[in-house]
Order: C-alpha cells, then sequence, then structure tokens
C-alpha cells in the first residue's frame, strides 16, 4: 500500500517497543523464576534436559525450518561441544595431545582462511588442504621454532597459491594463520594446565568457550563445502560427518574415554553461588531459600534458554532472518536480489552449530551426572531433535519449546512402560522410542507439516472466531493468520 | 600377497551388497528425485525374515517370502512419500524417509528382538561345512560366489528390464520428463511406487544374501544404507554402472585399509563416510561420471 506520507515513515528509524513481542518473554521470566518454588527436583531435571533440547531444537530450526537446509548430523555438534567441556573441565588433558590437537587447530584455521580468502573450491581446495597438512607437518617434524614455522608456511603456501591460481598472497595468509593458530591454541593449553592443580581442574566457562569455537571451526569448514549442495546431498553429508565424528568418539580412546568408559566426574556449574551477592539474593528470594544444584542447574540452563529464545526472535524478524527465509523459498530468487546465501547458509550453520555446543556443555556439566558416552551422541539423537523440531513447527521459534516438551513427555512414557514389563500378544513393549518418533515424523508431514505450534495456533484461532461471531461463520481468516 | 588376495575377494564380496544397494538409491532417485534414506531398512527387513524362517523352512520358501516382505515395505514407504509428494520441500521429503526408516528399525526390534539371528550358508551349514575354493592364494568360500553370482544376475536383469520391456520405457520416461510421460498416458504415481518396490526387492535380496555371511541384526540397515549411498555417489547417482562400480571398489577399499594402514583398522568403518564426505566436498557429481550436479 503507498501512502502519502509514505517519506515520513522511511524517517522513522527508532524501533518502537511492540508489547505482544515482549509479553511472551515477560511470562517466560516469571514462570522461570518460580518454578523451583513449586517443583521437585526430579521435575527440575527433566526440565533441565527440556531445556537443553530447546536450545538444540532452536539452532537447528533456524537451520532447517527458516534456511531451509537439513542437518542430520547435529548430534556430532551435540558431543564435540560436550566433549570439549568435559575434556577441558576435568584437565587429564593429557601433554602428548597438545601438539597433535594444536596442529589439528591450526589446519583447521587455515583451511577456514583459505576457503574464506580464496574461494577456492573442488580440487584446488583439496590439494590446498594437502599444502597445509604437509607444511604444517615438515615443521613438526623438523621442530622448527614459531618464526621459522611462520616463514616456511608461508613462503610454502604462497608457491602453492601462485601454481593454483588462487591468489599468492591470499594463500599466504592462510598458511600463516595456520601457524598462528596452531601457536596460540598450543599456549593456551599448556597455559591451562598450568593453571589447574591436581583435582581443581578448569573453569567450565572456558571449556564452553572452548567448545563453542572449536565446533563453530569445524561446523564452518563442512558447511562452506557441504551447503553448496541441496536438500539431499547435504542430508547425507551431514550424516556421514555425524557417523564420523560418532565413530571418533568410541574409537579415540586416549581423548574420549572410548565407548565402554566415557569421560566421567565431571564437576556441575554452581551458577546461582558464582553470582554477584545481589543478583543470588534475587534468586533465592524466587526460590525462597537456599538453592541446591539441581535449582541452581536448572536456572542456568533455563537462562540460557531465555537468551537463546531471544536471539532467535530477533534473528528471525530481522534483516537476516528475511534473508534465511528468501533462501528457504528460492536460492535463485534470492540471489537475483542481492542476497549473498552461499555466507547467510554459512552463517545460520555456523550459528546452530554453537548453539549446539553450548548444549553439550551444559549436558555435560549437568548436576548429579557427571558422565558423558558416545551413544548420547548417537544418530538417533540427531533424528530425535529433527523430530522435536518437525513436531514443534518448522519456521516456529516457541515450537521448538512446545516440541522438546512433548518429546520429553513421551520419552518419560516411555521410560515408565519399560520399567512396567507390560507384554501384548506375547511383545514386550520396551525400546519404543524409534517406533514412536518415526510415527512422529510421517504423521506430522502428513497431516499437520507446519507442526504442533501452527496446529494450536490455528485450534484457538477458530474456537475464538467461533465465540466471537458465532453467526458469520468463516471469511476471517485472513487477519487471524 | 595372500592376505592381500583374502582380503581382496572378501572385500569384493562385501562390495556387491553397497553395489545393490547403490542400485537401490539410483532407480528411486531417477524416479522421484527423492533420496530414500529407508534403503538400508529394506536389506535389514530382508535379512530378518530370511533369518526368522530359515529357522524353519527351507531357503526355497524364506528367499521369495523375503523378497516379498521386502516389497511390501518398499511399497509402504512409497505412499508415505507420495501422499506429500506434491506439495512437499525436499526437506519434508528426507524427513518422511528418515521417518519410515527408524519406524522400520522399531517395528523390527518389538518383533524379533535386538540380538542377531545366525543365518545358515546357502550350500552347507556353517561355515566350515561350506565348499571352498582356492584362487591365487585366496580361499573363496561358496557364499562369498553365491553373492557374486547374484548381483551379476542382478544387474543384468536390472539392465534389460529398464532397456527393453515396456515398464521399464515407462520409468525411464517417468524420469527424464514426468509431465510428457504423463502426456503419452503413463501413470507417474505407479511407477514411483513400481520404483520404490524395486529398489526395496533388490535390497531384500541383497539382505537375504549377505546375512548368511554375517548375523542378521535389526540395527543393519543404517551402515548398509549409508555405505551404499556412498557407492552410489561415488558412482554418480542415477548411473547404475557407476554405482557398482563404486561399490565393488569401496569394498575393497574398506577391506584393505586395515592391511595399509594399521592403525586405521579401528576405524575401518569410518572409511566410507570419510570416503562420501570427500566425494560430496570435492566433486559432488560423483567420480565416474561426467554429468554435472546442479549445486
Amino acid at each position: 500500500m503507498v501512502s502519502p506520507d509514505g517519506a515520513a515513515k522511511m524517517r522513522r528509524t527508532r524501533p518502537r517497543v511492540d508489547v505482544l513481542a515482549i509479553l511472551p518473554f515477560i511470562v517466560f521470566l516469571v514462570v522461570y523464576m518460580f518454578v523451583p518454588r513449586f517443583v521437585q527436583d526430579r521435575t527440575l531435571n527433566s526440565l533441565v534436559y527440556i531445556g537443553i533440547n530447546v536450545l538444540l531444537a532452536l539452532g537447528l530450526n533456524l537451520l532447517m525450518g527458516y534456511a531451509g537446509q537439513i542437518s542430520l548430523g547435529h548430534a556430532a555438534f551435540f558431543g564435540l561441544g560436550a566433549y570439549a567441556s568435559a575434556i577441558v573441565a576435568l584437565q587429564p588433558i593429557q601433554t602428548q595431545i597438545i601438539p597433535g590437537f594444536s596442529a589439528g587447530i591450526g589446519v583447521m584455521a587455515g583451511v577456514a582462511a583459505l576457503i574464506s580468502l580464496t574461494r577456492a573450491s573442488g580440487w584446488k581446495l583439496a590439494v590446498g588442504l594437502a599444502g597445509l597438512f604437509a607444511l604444517s607437518w615438515i615443521c613438526r617434524a623438523a621442530h622448527l621454532g614459531l618464526p621459522a614455522a611462520l616463514a616456511v608456511n608461508a613462503v610454502g603456501m604462497a608457491i602453492l597459491g601462485l601454481a593454483l591460481g588462487i591468489g599468492w598472497w591470499k594463500s599466504a595468509m592462510s598458511g600463516a594463520i595456520d601457524i598462528a593458530a596452531l601457536a596460540v591454541c598450543s599456549r593456551f593449553l599448556v597455559r591451562v594446565l598450568a593453571n589447574s592443580g591436581a583435582g581443581t581442574g578448569t573453569s567450565p566457562w572456558i571449556g564452553m568457550l572452548a567448545g563453542v569455537l572449536v565446533t563453530g571451526l569445524i561446523a564452518y569448514l563442512i558447511g562452506a563445502q557441504v551447503l553448496r549442495l541441496k536438500g539431499n546431498y547435504l542430508a547425507m553429508g551431514t550424516l556421514a560427518f555425524g557417523v564420523i565424528v560418532e565413530i571418533m568418539f568410541s574409537k579415540w580412546v586416549a581423548v574420549t574415554g572410548g565407548s565402554s568408559d566415557g569421560i566421567y566426574g565431571i564437576p556441575t556449574i554452581a551458577f546461582v553461588d558464582g553470582l554477584p551477592k545481589p543478583v543470588r539474593h534475587v534468586f533465592e528470594m524466587a526460590r525462597g531459600g537456599s538453592l541446591n544444584p539441581q535449582q541452581q542447574y536448572y536456572y542456568l540452563v533455563w537462562l540460557f534458554v531465555l537468551i537463546a529464545l531471544i536471539l532467535a526472535v530477533n534473528i528471525v524478524r530481522s534483516r537476516v532472518g528475511r534473508a534465511f527465509r528468501a533462501v528457504h523459498g528460492s536460492e535463485q530468487a534470492a540471489e537475483s536480489l542481492g542476497v549473498d546465501t552461499g555466507r547467510y547458509k554459512i552463517q545460520v550453520f555456523v550459528l546452530s552449530a554453537a548453539l549446539a555446543s553450548i548444549a553439550g556443555s551444559l549436558h555435560a556439566h549437568n548436576a548429579g551426572v557427571g558422565y558423558i558416552s558416545p551413544g548420547e551422541f548417537s544418530f538417533m539423537v540427531s533424528v530425535q531433535l529433527v523430530v522435536i523440531v518437525v513436531l514443534g513447527g518448522l519456521a516456529s521459534v516457541w515450537g521448538a519449546l512446545l516440541g522438546a516438551a512433548a518429546i520429553q513427555l513421551i520419552q518419560n512414557w516411555i521410560l515408565t512402560l519399560d520399567k512396567a514389563d507390560i507384554s501384548v500378544f506375547g511383545l514386550a513393549l520396551k525400546g519404543l522410542d524409534p517406533i514412536v518418533f518415526g510415527a512422529i515424523l510421517i504423521g506430522v508431514m502428513m497431516v499437520m507439516p507446519q507442526g504442533l505450534a501452527k496446529a494450536l495456533a490455528d485450534l484457538v484461532s477458530v474456537a475464538v472466531r467461533a465465540v466471537r461471531r458465532p453467526s458469520t461463520g468463516p471469511g476471517y481468516s485472513e487477519e487471524a493468520g | 600377497m595372500e592376505q592381500f588376495s583374502q582380503l581382496v575377494v572378501s572385500g569384493i564380496a562385501n562390495g556387491c551388497i553397497y553395489a545393490i544397494v547403490a542400485i537401490g538409491f539410483s532407480i528411486i532417485y531417477s524416479g522421484t528425485q527423492v533420496i530414500n534414506f529407508a534403503q538400508g531398512e529394506f536389506v535389514m527387513v530382508g535379512a530378518m525374515v530370511a533369518a526368522v524362517l530359515l529357522a524353519k523352512v527351507s531357503l526355497f520358501i524364506a528367499f521369495p517370502v523375503a523378497v516379498a516382505a521386502g516389497c511390501l515395505v518398499g511399497a509402504f514407504v512409497a505412499i508415505c512419500v507420495l501422499v506429500p509428494l506434491k506439495r512437499a520441500s525436499v526437506v519434508s521429503l528426507v524427513i518422511i524417509t528418515v521417518g519410515a526408516s527408524i519406524l522400520l528399525r522399531g517395528l523390527a526390534q518389538l518383533f524379533w528382538g535386538e540380538e542377531g539371528r545366525n543365518v545358515p550358508y546357502f550350500t552347507g551349514v556353517t561355515p566350515s561345512d561350506d565348499r571352498t575354493f582356492h584362487l591365487a592364494g585366496a580361499v573363496i568360500g561358496a557364499q562369498q560366489l553365491w553373492v557374486v553370482g547374484i548381483t551379476i544376475l542382478l544387474v543384468v536383469a536390472t539392465h534389460l528390464f529398464f532397456k527393453y520391456t515396456l515398464l521399464g520405457r515407462a520409468m525411464r520416461a517417468c524420469a527424464l520428463n514426468p509431465t510428457g510421460a504423463k502426456l503419452v498416458g503413463i501413470s507417474v504415481r505407479r511407477m514411483i511406487i513400481l520404483s520404490f518396490v524395486m529398489a526395496a526387492g533388490l535390497g531384500a535380496i541383497a539382505g537375504v544374501t549377505v546375512s548368511a555371511g554375517i548375523y542378521a541384526r535389526c540395527t543393519m540397515g543404517t551402515a548398509l544404507g549409508l555405505k551404499g549411498f556412498c557407492a552410489a555417489v561415488l558412482g554418480g547417482l542415477g548411473s547404475y554402472g557407476g554405482g557398482i562400480a563404486a561399490g565393488i571398489l569401496l569394498g575393497v577399499v574398506e577391506a584393505l585399509i586395515g592391511l595399509v594402514i594399521p592403525s586405521m583398522s579401528d576405524y575401518r568403518d569410518a572409511v566410507a563416510f570419510v570416503i562420501l564426505l570427500l566425494v560430496l566436498l570435492i566433486k559432488p557429481e560423483g567420480i565416474l561420471t561426467r554429468k554435472k550436479v546442479v549445486a
């Protein structure tokens, strides 16, 4: 609609405070604060799991629901965050893994630079990657110091870049970044080792940060290449990535503890105790007394959920969110309108991986558990996340809450059924999760492809309409939707 | 050398299975542009039904029944996909086939339990009973010959079907141009269901054949499906010859990796996925075709 005072409207840049948009968050905050006062620890534990799943689902929903890019390997990012947190927090970073680990981080950073600077792809990228590996290996084998290694890498990559025709100084830069990242990472790890006295471990926040950085970097590397592919290939690529990471968790025993042992004794985070006194008093007043670890952990997890919700709502309503939806609708159309689709796809991929990593860190530090093993990050977990997103509603931020809660309820129900030892027609009703999840996926996609949130909203609007104007009937739906 | 040829032989036998699964992927993909994530479960259904039946009846009954069960399951998945096909995006189709896949696995787990089931060899009951042949220092079991023979038979049959029968040509027409096919009176729906049923039947045959070498288990589908997909992509999706070659290549590489790099033997299962990821990253149109994927 063109209005005569369009120019005046254009000038209004100050965002108006939309009460309706903020209201859900206020309600959320109030409920968040007062839940531990009325609820038992067992329920709080379920709520913690729901919160972790909401974080995961929010990230996956931005990727799948809004940008239309599927990931069937999201459990890998979840697991990377969890393992990074657990390993850093527990301090048994054995000294011997530092060089290899740092070299890995270095090469990854180098490749990330190579991709973003030179935009090389295909075999040129593969040769560049091989070059980075080879040069790092040479520097390590020859025991070169930092300046010499920097020089060797930069010069070597420059020659390689010249030979490949991808810009010599750009590839030299990526070589230098490789070594710089390696140096920073190994110094950091040595510092962490030095700081952590026997048994005290490193601050969980550092573990969380390390997890986000590592996971984000890996997501960038994978995403920059895989996201060039469309739906099917992307699904398979992320699935393959997920399976590789899962195998690594169970077979790389030196670092991950393998599949039988896992990592145990991970400390919880005493979140509220660590806060400054006035803020702590607010929490204690809401709870009505001092807080046990379970309650503190609940506050921590759902604080992250609140932040992630605000983040997601704002992204969705912003220019970036509109770009995501444009990519979803038609990549060609979006591109023709000047949307850098490649960049947005990578951004949303890395963002959702980072959220998954935070969720993983929270999972690892969960109060009263302190234990992770590879089975918790298997393909079935990736599928379960897709179930949550689909059930809650693709492209629905609040749907993630609904989906995660529904799935937790279903899982609790399945667990009770497992314990109850019921059998029907001689079949023991046990381990029903795959059946239920599969049925939900197929059923939701067939019957209500927009998910639970939209279905409920439709139901409410139908009911409201029926109450308001019982005589006129339909025809009012344009505005309600 | 002896060990080498032995590993090559077992690699080829495994690779044949991947090849059959890869053909299944290609049949469905050319018909519908859908990657069927339940492809591995077709193999599992074939293997499990055969394993359950073979405890009571002979192979001549168990084999066809298992294949028929596979075809039925294929028709079920086809209907799940077909209902929303017109309005659904790729993402929702992927979700539906993933759903079908875990649903099938869950049902199999419910009915047949989680433990592996032993399946007798086609000729002879136990491995030691099985007749063996010697070639270039390698011992070749009769079952491995069965696997290779059945694969060759299936490949030839599929080729002849698509090339010479009216139905096969109709399916190819649908794959090339659905609208055009519809205009000349071909039922696209029926052809899609048929392609699922065929792919499922092939998968079930592969399942019956493979289960005689290893234990049949409800969870075997995912890995087999993924490895078959790896072969299909490696050979170029939609290209039957490429898929077969890539499947056998993959089987051999997987068998030899432990010999070439001993420290990698723990990660044997990851090899296929690393190859898959590398192919997707570097040359998604497959290494054995000239076709270009629109990316």
